[in-house]
């Protein structure tokens, strides 16, 4: 699905030069189940942002389907973007002033689908996720973990393939972390590539492979054999 | 898709209520309140533009080499055989004159203003005829013209075509038209003519048509398009000098006068009357400086509330970074999160102005009444007016979204959701920036406001030089009147009700005439002091509570007061003479007291014979205001006359409203045939300034409203900045932070931008305001204290407005402060 190839990413601020990210080399296959670990700081979620094209690298190749992205402007990135990827953050990102299914839908609104199939979608998918009773409500009317669950059926709306979730369980309880974690299995099982951000070793073990990171460097790479 | 797109822009701006709303009001207020000055303005710069080829037309001025004074009036006959004598410039000519006359109809009487006019007169200024053929109406003598106005007033609920009128009481009409009424926006206010052929039967003057140096009339011209207005003058002058010549020549100018100068010129004598009796419409002729400046108040508070409205979408927009990063997650692109912002403020714009136009609707009839012009909504909604506003009403809308449609969509996504983007989105110079501009505007309006409202209670509140208190002025209008003068005065004397009882040819508000010049034996040919002539009779200083402040008065009992008739057989006569205290300057007489006991004497050839008439300087009086206040004092000579124009009665202490009823009764008696002209001097006074005064009162509620839509932004930018800074509020608190050491920090954050304006606004509003205080000749000394006041109150207003919100800010429990991020 993609191929990280010597790539690195700095940050240059007033005077200091941060480098977050240092000859990172990766390849992800298409179904994979990814999680990426390491202390604080030492740059998952720049390397999140980099593959999920929310921002660019300062250095080397980023194969995305055999396509090179590295050197793209961030309209074009937006173009693959829209199409393929799918995310969901800590700290959810739900637009407050829209309500639960139009925040769904919001994903929608920029694919130029007509507004009837639109519906269709938010609610079918509503109802895989278990909040279509919730459907009328504000974000800000729900629980951290039903305000989860709102963003993962946003990531999937538009059938991405590919999701990308930066610990998508770090504000929730162990609950409902679970819960989580069970739906992003199941999105995995029905094909769904998974890239997810993660502190806690119980929610790396649904992923497939764990990427550790220190200060910028792949430092290990372990496969979970299958149960 | 743009149907989403307004989706959209509507539930942000229901979202972001508080916002909305202010942007939206401040707006809609600054936009009503341009519109409606300039719809004013439209108004008066419109004067007289409805007129055929107006840019052609003038009207013909002569001016007196002897005094100075230029008339809107022009010489009787000599305007005809001009034109004959230029038949190649001159495209038309048409005359005009008013009298007020005593009109009956079957046995009711009443006085109305009569015009008399060539029968050309509807055609050359484009009136239309409501019934009747206006064009050929008055070639018969006998026949009237109606405006609808006028036929309304006379023959109410009749059809005044064929209907008969009386003109004091021996002059029968007809009607045999009816004209469309005068336009406000037209110098014209006549509503009943006659033919100008008229004029010798009813002023009972055989002989009008034939004194050359006669200036009853007013002369309009429709010039070729070829031909200038000063090289047309100059052709009449020619023409003067050759055909008639003398002294006459010699001692006058010819102008022709732009059609369309008419309204904004208030320096010319025997001007028109502005007053439309039928209508009660009073059109005061507008000096171009007032108008300038009200085009700038609007254009000011346009730029506030636009300004407003941009930094309130700025400041909002970094509000929604994150929102922005999460759209573009989800697949939005940069055009059209631009298109979002863009079209978000054009749909807030567009709703301001149809609020800016309700406002309009609803405030035109009191905005006009307050400015004495009849304005209506109405034409907004003609031609270029409106497509101009909904171009404006775009542009502010595109101009404030410009902004964060460009900045706010071009941040990398990663940063914007992570709200990595600094705390001013980069651009609080640029909003630091706008604030003082607006600020600089809204300190600067509020100064010159100060400015307006001292200048304007100094001119009311300057003495005038006499005391309009207990004065009843009767209009000797009639020769019946005329001819009981003296009678009546001296019946009202003998009554202990009447303190004083006097008259003249003029008294103070009214125009001044022409003049007369002296000179001094004894003295260089330079010595000439230039005087307007007033004929005053025994004891019009004292009724008029003018003050004499060297020598005596002029007084029937000196035997060489009165000035003798002069004549072929007599050309040499001798009087008295009072001057006022400018001619005295003039003479170089600083001290009143030097010029007592002077000789003077005003020398003229006529006829062959030359005249010199010697005048004894017997008193100087203190400058009484007859004119405008914004003009300089005259230079007044008064010489004692036995007849009158007009007589003033002083009620002695306490018996005005019994005097007045013995004037009336006096006058009855003696003048059984016309009904009393009466006015009280107070009140003509009065409303001889009260336009002056009401259109600047204007002024400085709209300046207030300017300055006020300034603080509604800097409460919106306060909010805004304490919103975004509720975290560090938080933080700050925790720390240990007070309350009150939150609101100084963040209103001070914000006031000190109120600081930098005021050293934009001072220099700019000190330079508008002195070149308009020049238009004035008494005017007050430029002081600082409006300029501090200004800048204290736009202090203390975004101090308040910044610490009421930072207050609300800093009260919030950090617990919640600390979550919210
Ligand atoms: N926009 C930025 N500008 C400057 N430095 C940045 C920026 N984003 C990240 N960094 C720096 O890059 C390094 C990696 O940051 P990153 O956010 O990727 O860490 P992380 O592994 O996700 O940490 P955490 O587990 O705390 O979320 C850090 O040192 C961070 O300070
Ligand atoms: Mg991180």
């Amino acid at each position: 699905m993609l191929k990280l190839q010597d790539l690195t990413k700095a940050y240059r601020t007033d005077e200091v030069e941060t480098v977050a990210l240092n000859n990172v080399n990766i390849e992800i296959e298409t179904g994979e189940f990814v999680a990426i670990m390491g202390p604080s700081g030492c740059g998952k979620s720049t390397l999140l942002n980099i593959i999920g094209m929310l921002d660019t690298p300062s250095s080397g190749h980023y194969f995305f389907k055999d396509e090179d992205v590295a050197g793209y402007s961030e309209s074009q990135l937006g173009v693959i973007r829209k199409q393929h990827i799918g995310f969901i953050f800590q700290s959810f990102n739900l637009i407050d002033e829209l309500t639960v299914a139009e925040n769904i839908e919001l994903a929608l609104l920029y694919h130029d689908i007509p507004a009837a199939e639109r519906r269709e979608r938010v609610a079918a998918v509503m109802d895989k996720v278990g909040i279509a009773h919730r459907a009328k409500h504000m974000p800000s009317q729900l629980s951290g973990g039903q305000q989860q669950r709102v963003a993962v059926a946003r990531a999937v709306v538009g059938n991405q393939s590919m999701i990308l979730a930066d610990e998508p369980t770090g504000n929730l309880d162990t609950a409902h972390g679970q819960e989580v974690m069970e739906m992003l299995q199941k999105l995995n099982e029905e094909g769904t590539t998974i890239v997810m951000v993660t502190h806690s070793p119980s929610h790396a073990d649904y992923a497939r492979r764990t990427i550790n990171l220190l200060d910028g460097h792949v430092v290990t790479e372990s496969m979970r054999s299958k149960i | 898709m743009f149907a989403n797109y307004l989706n959209m822009s509507f539930r942000s701006i229901v979202k972001h209520r508080l916002y909305s709303i202010i942007n939206i009001v401040g707006l809609a207020i600054g936009l009503a309140l341009s519109i409606l000055i300039i719809l004013f303005v439209t108004h008066e710069t419109s004067f007289d533009k409805a007129v055929k080829d107006n840019d052609h037309v003038y009207r013909l001025n002569w001016e007196s080499k002897t005094s100075g004074a230029r008339f809107a009036t022009f010489f009787n006959p000599l305007s005809k055989n001009i034109v004959e004598a230029y038949p190649d410039d001159v495209k038309d000519l048409t005359r005009i004159t008013l009298s007020e006359r005593l009109l009956s109809i079957g046995d009711e009487k009443q006085y109305q203003t009569i015009s008399f006019v060539d029968p050309n007169f509807f055609d050359f200024f484009s009136y239309k005829a409501v019934s009747g053929s206006a064009s050929t109406a008055l070639s018969n003598l006998n026949n009237a013209v109606l405006t609808k106005a006028a036929a309304e007033l006379l023959f109410p609920g009749e059809d005044a075509i064929g209907k008969n009128f009386t003109l004091d009481g021996k002059h029968d009409f007809q009607v045999t038209a009816i004209v469309s009424n005068n336009k406000s926006n037209s110098h014209q206010v006549s509503n009943i003519f006659l033919n100008m052929e008229m004029l010798p039967f009813i002023w009972n003057d055989p002989t009008f048509w034939e004194r050359n140096f006669s200036d009853q009339l007013y002369h309009y011209v429709r010039l070729a398009p070829n031909i200038t207005g000063d090289a047309f003058a100059t052709k009449a002058y020619d023409y003067i000098k050759n055909n008639i010549g003398g002294d006459f020549a010699n001692n006058i100018a010819v102008y022709a006068q732009p059609l369309n100068d008419i309204h904004f010129n208030t320096e010319l004598q025997n001007e028109m009357t502005v007053k439309d009796t039928v209508t009660g419409l009073s059109k005061p002729a507008r000096q171009k400086s007032d108008i300038t400046i009200f085009g700038f108040v609007a254009l000011l508070t346009l730029i506030i509330a636009t300004f407003n409205f941009i930094n309130m979408q700025i400041a909002q927009s970094s509000n929604r970074i994150k929102e922005v990063g999460v759209r573009k997650v989800l697949g939005a692109n940069r055009t059209q999160i631009a298109l979002q912002f863009i079209i978000e403020s054009t749909v807030m714009a567009m709703i301001a102005l149809v609020g800016s136009l309700v406002i309009v609707e609803i405030f035109s009839p009191f905005f006009g009444s307050m400015l004495g012009v009849p304005l209506t909504a109405d034409q907004i909604y003609s031609g270029g007016f409106i497509v101009g506003l909904i171009l404006t009403a775009f542009l502010v809308g595109i101009l404030s979204g410009l902004y964060p449609a460009l900045f706010v969509s071009g941040i990398l996504p990663a940063k914007a959701i992570q709200g990595r983007v600094f705390d001013g989105i980069g651009s609080s110079k640029l909003r630091a920036g706008l604030v003082i501009l607006q600020f600089s505007i809204a300190i600067g309006l509020i100064s010159a406001t100060g400015v307006v409202n001292r200048q304007i209670d100094f001119a009311l509140n300057k003495p005038l030089g006499y005391q309009p208190k207990d004065v009843i002025v009767v209009r000797l209008n009639n020769q019946e009147a005329r001819d009981a003068y003296q009678t009546m005065h001296d019946e009202l004397v003998s009554n202990p009700l009447v303190g004083s009882v006097s008259g003249g040819s003029i008294i103070p508000t009214e125009d001044l005439s022409d003049g007369s010049s002296f000179q001094k034996d004894g003295e260089s040919l330079d010595f000439k002091i230039i005087t307007r002539r007033i004929g005053v009779n025994d004891g019009y200083f004292d009724t008029l509570g003018i003050k004499i402040i060297a020598g005596r008065a002029l007084n029937d009992n000196f035997r060489g007061d009165l000035l003798p008739n002069f004549s072929k057989e007599n050309p040499t006569v001798e009087g008295g003479l009072i001057l006022n205290e400018t001619a005295a300057k003039q003479a170089g007489w600083s001290n009143p007291n030097d010029a007592i006991g002077q000789q003077v004497y005003s020398a003229f050839s006529f006829g062959g014979t030359d005249y010199r008439l010697n005048f004894n300087i017997v008193g100087i009086v203190e400058d009484a205001h007859y004119s405008s206040i914004r003009s300089e004092p005259a230079s007044l000579s008064f010489m004692l006359t036995d007849g009158a124009n007009v007589m003033v009665v002083k009620a002695s202490e306490g018996n005005l409203a019994q005097t007045v009823k013995l004037v009336d009764s006096i006058w009855q008696q003696h003048v059984p045939s016309y009904p009393i002209r009466r006015s009280f001097l107070e009140e003509d006074y009065a409303s001889f300034y009260a336009v002056e005064g009401r259109v600047f009162r204007m002024f400085i509620g709209f300046a207030g409203i300017a300055a006020m839509i300034a603080c509604i932004g800097l409460y919106g930018l306060a909010s805004f900045i304490a919103e975004r800074r509720t975290k560090e509020i938080g933080i700050r608190k925790v720390l240990g932070a007070s309350v009150l050491n939150i609101v100084t920090m963040l209103s001070w954050e914000l006031s000190k931008l109120v600081i930098v304006a005021n050293f934009i606004a001072w220099p700019a509003a000190w330079l508008m305001m002195n070149d308009w205080l020049s238009g004035f000749s008494y005017r007050i000394d430029m002081s600082l204290t409006p300029y501090l006041i200004a800048g204290l109150t736009a202090f203390i207003l975004a101090y308040t407005t910044t610490s009421i919100r930072a207050w609300s800010a800093a009260r919030i429990n950090p617990i919640y402060s600390l979550k919210s991020e």
